[in-house]
């Protein structure tokens, strides 16, 4: 159950934008679950990625066997967003599972795309790819 | 500057591409670049408009509000700084996977490291275990094969949307077959579904191939993505009128006279046959966004009218282009005839020696074979090192190893020919006699001839069924390879993984262990010290420092300083030089495509130097009543549209 009346923490919320955000397929496979600890309680927020779709929803409990879980302070969520880093002595930050697979997340929704890119992905498609040598 | 999917050939001709303003072949490092240097802020703080049916005006930021599909076509728009930080913040907890595990058994499995105590995750809610049942598992045994499969469907720039689904396809197709023995009735059912995948017919020779790799593959589905890969339709540049001798602009190399121009294809390095041409080429966007290539005649170039326009080394130049091939025959002829004389040589000593003929030349083979795969091995791998790390040709052949051009053997052999016959010439001309003398020539003899023939070798290791290249396998070469007397085509394709370092040995791969691990322990590490001499002289990154290599980049930091503050600098050179570029006019524009699944959108943009026309505007505004797309056109500044 999302509870609607309490905004989610500003870490999840931009996960969540990031990926709504982005209508294409993610052509990624696999569960990843964020958990916050926040003022009153946890957060919890879990990104179901199977090849055609991406499912971003805020839950109320944390998947027990996602591939990757990862587990925030506030503070440090909040450090994250703000700085790009963790604060000066983190107190809760814990990260598991598939590494492979966070990174190929982070390389698919938080590589630096612009229009310049879909300039590049429009020639890619109607460009003749030379041949190439060879030694 | 991070390195992670930046293919080096990329960043080494960003630092060309930047300055004349074409970030399109370089778009993710050039997006970062522009972001760090406030460029995508520039475009931002415009006042962009986006006009959809009707004439409709709607602002960006509602439109974002929203959540419409088009706003995702905008990132340039958008605020990147907070994703950005995001971005840099999950890296940083991936950061964390080495740190001191947690006991974090509340969790599940527990697996969770970085900073923390167990007490901290208490009074956290865990979903009921069927919760995982929901995920979605259609192939679970497949999976992790299956999953390769698609990874490997990068592979394949040119048919990149397609890649993935063939490859998942064909794993699906394929898993019917696991285990059973391939007949008659699985090949037809494999091949003609094969066939509707590719979009191709294959033919009876193609079919030999596909059922010989079907065989080979059956065992463990490791297979499967060697066979995508050489089925894989060949991409052809669509058919049309344009004369083979137009290339285009950037191939071109300028030489010549006022008036007067010879048009080179490919660089002056190479030494390609130059050609008179008239006309040359240009590589635009078109009105509808297309990408395309353009070509005009040469006259009337200002380019031809320019005094300065004179090439000091012209004639030269070109008679040495057109005198290579004749060299390049004449360099195998003087091998051939270089070793045939030694052998005589040899021949003779051994029958004017104490121990004759019969009983010199059987050691003498064995001297001979030794010389052919170490001696001749180790030249062709140290060439083979130096041409693949300090020449820009096998930067093509590294990147898509699939992709072998036809070379005509004496080609091959241009380069290490030149090793290879003086030492020919010099055992020659000593003229050893007696038993030692024998051995000395015939260790000559397989050095040199091990080391000229590696290249064509190494073409013939690509070529076989387990290499990467679409032949049928020789069998000869196949009998020698399985009997350790030439490379096998295992032992070379490690060369063309990660981490990218080593396995260069092109004849037998009999020196490999030596040079790859006994020489790096003596203290020395042969190819590091190559590749850093690489990236000194001209800035190429070895593919042995690209993150995913191994586990850990490892770019020297100093390194990634100094290529940061190099892209820097160029990049302010360019934006000084376009500070007085003509205005330019850009249209982007989305129309979603009906072939295609829901939400997948045609995004084009073009950029042209004069207004669009009013019939091309208003043929897109057809296409938007028709459809829900979007549209925006800008006057811009060229450097502010790039």
């Amino acid at each position: 159950v999302v509870d609607e009346e309490i905004a989610p923490p500003a870490f999840l919320a931009l996960l969540d934008q990031a990926i709504r955000r982005d209508m294409s397929a993610p052509r990624l496979d696999g569960l990843i679950a964020v958990a916050i600890s926040a003022e009153g309680g946890w957060r919890y927020w879990r990104l179901k990625l199977t090849r055609d779709r991406a499912e971003s929803a805020f839950v109320d409990a944390l998947p027990r066997r996602a591939d990757v879980t990862i587990v925030l302070g506030s503070r440090e969520a909040d450090s994250l967003i703000s700085t790009g880093d963790l604060p000066p002595r983190p107190e809760l930050a814990l990260v598991g599972g598939d590494r492979h697979l966070l990174q190929r997340f982070i390389e698919r929704y938080f590589a630096g795309s612009s229009w310049l890119e879909a300039r590049s992905q429009s020639k890619r498609s109607t460009e003749p790819l030379r041949r190439r040598g060879s030694s | 500057v991070k390195f992670k999917a930046i293919n080096k050939e990329a960043l080494r001709t960003l630092g060309e591409v930047l300055p004349k303003g074409d970030p399109a072949t370089t778009p993710r490092l050039a997006n970062r670049i522009l972001d760090d240097c406030g460029v995508h802020d520039a475009l931002r703080s415009q006042d962009l408009k986006l006009v959809t049916t009707g004439a409709e005006t709607i602002d960006l930021a509602e439109l974002r509000d929203q959540q419409r599909p088009e706003a995702s076509l905008i990132h340039g728009s958008e605020p990147l700084d907070r994703r950005r930080r995001l971005k840099h913040g999950l890296e940083h907890l991936l950061r964390l996977y080495p740190r001191q595990r947690v006991d974090a058994s509340l969790l599940g499995d527990g697996e969770l490291r970085g900073v923390g105590a167990s007490e901290q995750l208490q009074g956290m809610r865990l979903e009921e275990e069927t919760a995982r049942s929901e995920a979605p598992d259609a192939l679970p045994a497949a999976t992790p094969t299956l999953n390769a499969i698609i990874d490997a469907g990068a592979r394949f720039p040119e048919d990149y949307q397609r890649a993935p689904e063939i490859a998942a396809r064909l794993a699906m197709l394929h898993m019917d077959l696991a285990g059973k023995r391939v007949g008659r009735g699985d090949l037809d059912a494999y091949a003609s579904a094969l066939e509707a995948l590719l979009g191709s017919k294959l033919g009876p020779k193609k079919l030999r191939q596909l059922k010989s790799r079907l065989r080979a593959a059956n065992a463990t589905l490791s297979g499967l993505d060697d066979i995508v890969v050489a089925f894989r339709p060949r991409h052809r540049a669509p058919a049309s009128a344009e004369p083979k001798d137009w290339i285009p602009t950037d191939k071109i190399n300028w030489i010549g006279q006022p008036g007067k121009a010879l048009v080179v294809k490919g660089s002056l390095w190479k030494l390609k046959a130059p050609r008179w041409s008239h006309k040359y080429a240009a590589s635009g966007v078109d009105l509808m966004g297309g990408l395309k290539t353009y070509y005009r005649s040469l006259e009337g170039d200002p380019k031809l009218q320019d005094p300065n326009f004179q090439h000091r080394f012209d004639a030269a130049v070109a008679w040495a282009q057109r005198a290579q091939p004749w060299i390049d025959k004449l360099l195998v002829a003087t091998q051939v005839a270089g070793s045939a004389k030694l052998g005589w040589a040899m021949i003779k000593a051994a029958s004017a020696s104490t121990g004759g003929l019969a009983l010199l030349l059987p050691i003498a083979a064995v001297i001979g074979r030794a010389g052919f795969r170490y001696g001749g091995g180790a030249a062709g791998a140290i060439v083979h090192a130096v041409v693949d790390m300090w020449t820009a040709m096998a930067v093509a052949h590294h990147q898509d190893p699939h992709n072998l051009r036809p070379k005509t053997f004496s080609v091959m052999t241009r380069e290490i020919s030149l090793l290879t016959i003086p030492p020919l010439a010099i055992a020659t001309s000593l003229d050893p006699t007696g038993v030692m003398g024998v051995f000395f020539d015939a260790f000559v003899l397989g050095t040199s001839n091990g080391g000229f023939l590696s290249n064509p070798i190494h073409k013939l290791a690509h070529e076989h069924r387990n290499g990467v290249r679409n032949r049928e396998p020789q069998n000869w070469y196949e009998r020698l390879a399985k009997a350790g007397e030439l490379v096998t085509p295992d032992e070379h394709n490690r060369h063309h993984r990660k981490p990218f370092r080593g396995h260069y040995d092109p004849v037998s791969g009999a020196t490999n262990a030596f040079l790859d691990s006994i020489i790096p322990s003596l203290g020395i590490d042969l190819w590091a010290v190559m590749e850093r001499g690489r990236y000194v002289i001209d800035g190429t990154i070895p593919n042995t420092w690209l993150e995913g290599a191994t586990s850990e980049p490892i770019v020297p930091p100093k390194v990634l300083a100094q290529v940061r503050e190099e892209l820097q600098r160029r990049l302010a050179i360019q934006m000084e030089q376009a500070a007085s570029s003509e205005p330019v006019y850009v249209m982007l524009s989305a129309i979603p495509q009906q072939t295609q699944s829901p939400g997948s959108w045609q995004e084009r943009l073009a950029l042209v130097s004069e207004p669009f026309p009013e019939d091309v505007i208003a043929k897109y505004f057809a296409d938007l009543n028709r459809t829900d797309g979007g549209l925006i056109i800008l006057n811009l500044s060229e450097h502010e549209a790039r």
